[in-house]
């Protein structure tokens, strides 16, 4: 039996080339100190024309050691004039089956530019492939990489816990959350390269559309990927809000330009960007109904009251516990509830943000640490 | 098809052979039979053979529907001084000159059949051979990558006899953040010895050298144990808290707001249910799957 083929594929616009380079000798390292591994593998960086030049002997030296660095020409155009990230991926799509790998033994494992990969995310992918029962897998992404004690940091520890229920909403037919995300994935290459990266319009929120298209091809082929990808979280409230701003608008393009979007999966999309949206709403009425003295209203809103103030603070205490391990303990942890309010509230103002404003460049927020800028309270992993 | 267009009067029959005692004869001459200065001494009548031989010599040089009867083939000239196959050569050329023979077409159509089925069979073969090019490519590139690892493993060994592995990684105190100078990373809480030796600074921009599958599988762990406990005090807290909301609201009425206000708790209630989806998914994820992995050698 053949052995599978697993390609890190690490598709990047190459404006971070400090952390992709990171990121790329993550895999480097760990493919060569996890023992046992079932696959073969191929480590492949797919970067635009601007980044290459921004550092190119940062990515000749991640040829050398090891890495297939592909910059996508100029002049390559998808049929549908598909731009950005998905422009990329398309192209590495179109490689892969000129270069016959596009068939059920060969796998692509995505990463962002800052997804670092561990020995569990290694043993997670080796099972999944030799396992087979999914054509494309998912996984929880942690945030301990340059994490500090810092609002835009604090917020991303919900995304942790948050992914459970992605998970779950995924495996599920007709993924009725809407949850995915862009990395962190492994799909077969021959079912992704059907499918395609190329659609119509411009999509910020490429992974979503992506999803939505093979869910719509392929049904419930959904599983969950073991072990933790490893990322870094916006440097700033800027940042995160610009970062939340293009989720937004990669939902509203899914709805817009989605003509193979079922109905149901239609409706559930809209139902989960209304509960994002309707957040700030509900704290403007939390609010006046203090304020004016609306006590009535708790009658019928106080019953779940408790129950969503509950699961929101969990959502920050266990994914405070899972990054537990992985970065080091603030010096002041009763400095974490007020952070996680300002992170919230940023969270809850972007779809808003996003309604009334366009998503431009600088939505793909930078991850490279500024050279001269000390990393304030460096990450260390405990004993 | 050669042998049959070979002309009658070339006798191979015992019967036709001249005597062994004529010098000159055909055989004896080692040439044509027919050869003018050793005609034949008498003419042969062909053996079935032949005439078998002879018809298809007819179906090809002869006009379309002009088909010779074996009665006619078995009718051998009897004149010795003709020569029967420059007759009969001179019959095919005259023949193939009038017109074509009706299975040329057949015969071209097989032909080309036969060149498409070598041209598909070329390509295929040329696809395989591209595929072994193209393994033999990544062949090479691995046993690069091999001999890579090796000298990095050569160069880590001679590193290590260079310098004195410490014999355990230095005890921070609890509490204590750690030195600024000490870029190790975090011991593995199996154990499992690191060496830090000089690529102590290396290590501090490496921050994946952590992530281990010991520390994913005891995170994990913890999580799945604190699943029930999650449950019962998320349903317990929810109540009280909800129990003390009304209880406030009730001991404490305030005026009925107007109408247009009934529409708030409306909104205030959209996310609710992705509230309890999500608490039941996760809850779901967590109970059903298996999420440990394989750990260490």
């Amino acid at each position: 039996m053949k052995s599978p083929t697993v390609i890190f594929q690490l598709t990047a616009i190459g404006k971070n080339p400090s952390t992709l380079a990171t990121s790329v000798r993550s895999v480097l390292y760990w493919l060569r100190e996890t023992p046992r591994l079932l696959f073969r593998h191929r480590i492949w960086v797919v970067i635009e024309p601007d980044g290459y030049a921004q550092s190119p002997q940062t990515f000749e030296q991640l040829r050398a050691e090891g890495a297939e660095v592909f910059v996508v020409p100029k002049r390559y155009t998808t049929a549908l004039g598909m731009q950005g990230k998905a422009r990329a991926l398309q192209y590495a799509s179109e490689m892969r089956t000129g270069l016959g790998l596009s068939n059920p033994s060969t796998w692509v494992y995505h990463q962002d530019e800052e997804t670092c990969v561990g020995e569990d995310t290694l043993h997670g992918i080796s099972d999944f492939v030799r396992e087979g029962r999914f054509l494309i897998g998912s996984g929880v992404i942690l945030y301990p990489i340059d994490w500090t004690t810092q609002a835009s940091h604090v917020q991303e520890l919900t995304r942790s816990y948050d992914d459970f229920r992605v998970l779950d909403s995924m495996t599920l037919p007709g993924n009725p959350m809407a949850g995915f995300h862009g990395s962190h994935v492994l799909v077969r290459a021959d079912v992704e390269d059907a499918v395609g990266w190329d659609a119509h319009g411009s999509s910020p929120a490429e992974d979503l559309t992506f999803e939505i298209r093979l869910r719509a091809r392929y049904g419930s082929v959904f599983g969950v990927l073991r072990g933790f990808a490893y990322e870094k979280g916006a440097f700033t409230l800027g940042d995160q809000l610009r970062q939340r701003r293009r989720w937004a608008h990669g939902v509203l393009n899914a709805l817009r330009f989605s003509p193979d979007l079922p109905l149901r999966r239609r409706l559930t999309l809209i139902y989960s960007f209304l509960s994002w949206v309707t957040a700030l709403p509900s704290v403007l009425v939390l609010v006046a109904s203090i304020a004016l003295r609306y006590g009535p209203l708790l009658f019928f809103t106080g019953v779940f009251t408790g129950f969503v103030w509950v699961s929101m603070v969990t959502a920050y205490l266990e994914g405070y516990r899972l990054h537990l391990r992985y970065i080091r303990r603030p010096s002041s942890v009763s400095a974490l509830p007020l952070l996680g309010i300002v992170g919230a509230l940023v969270d809850v103002i972007a779809p808003w943000y996003g309604l009334v404003t366009r998503h431009t460049r600088r939505d793909f927020i930078s991850k490279d640490r500024p050279i001269d800028a000390p990393a304030p309270g460096r990450r260390a992993v405990p004993d | 098809m050669i042998e049959s267009a070979i002309p009658p009067s070339f006798d191979r029959t015992p019967s036709a052979r001249a005597t062994p005692s004529a010098p000159g004869s055909a055989l004896d001459s080692g040439g044509w039979p027919d050869d003018p200065s050793n005609p034949p001494l008498e003419p042969a009548f062909p053996s079935w053979e032949e005439e078998l031989d002879l018809s298809d010599l007819d179906q090809l040089v002869t006009a379309p529907g002009d088909h010779p009867e074996p009665g006619e083939v078995a009718a051998a000239p009897t004149a010795p001084t003709r020569t029967p196959e420059p007759a009969a050569v001179e019959r095919s050329t005259s023949e193939v000159g009038g017109g074509l023979t009706p299975y040329l077409e057949e015969r071209l159509e097989l032909a080309q059949s036969g060149v498409s089925s070598l041209r598909s069979e070329v390509a295929e073969l040329d696809k395989r051979w591209q595929g072994v090019r193209d393994a033999i490519g990544s062949l090479t590139g691995e046993v690069e990558r091999a001999h890579r690892e090796m000298e990095f493993l050569k160069s880590a060994a001679k590193e290590e006899r260079a310098e004195p592995a410490p014999l355990r990684e230095p005890v921070r105190p609890q509490g204590r953040p750690m030195p600024a100078t000490d870029r190790s990373p975090g011991r593995p809480i199996s154990g499992r010895a690191r060496s830090l030796g000089g690529r102590t600074a290396a290590v501090a921009a490496e921050p994946f050298r952590a992530f281990t599958a010991e520390r994913y599988n005891q995170t994990m762990a913890d999580l799945r144990g604190r699943r029930r406990k999650l449950v019962g005090w998320t349903l317990i807290l929810a109540a009280l808290i909800s129990t003390g909301l009304i209880f406030i609201t009730a001991i404490y009425p305030e005026p009925t707001p107007p109408v247009w206000i009934a529409a708030l708790p409306a909104v205030w209630m959209i996310p609710v249910p992705f509230f309890i989806l999500s608490f039941r998914g996760t809850q779901r994820v967590l109970r059903a799957n298996h999420l440990s992995v394989e750990d260490g050698p």
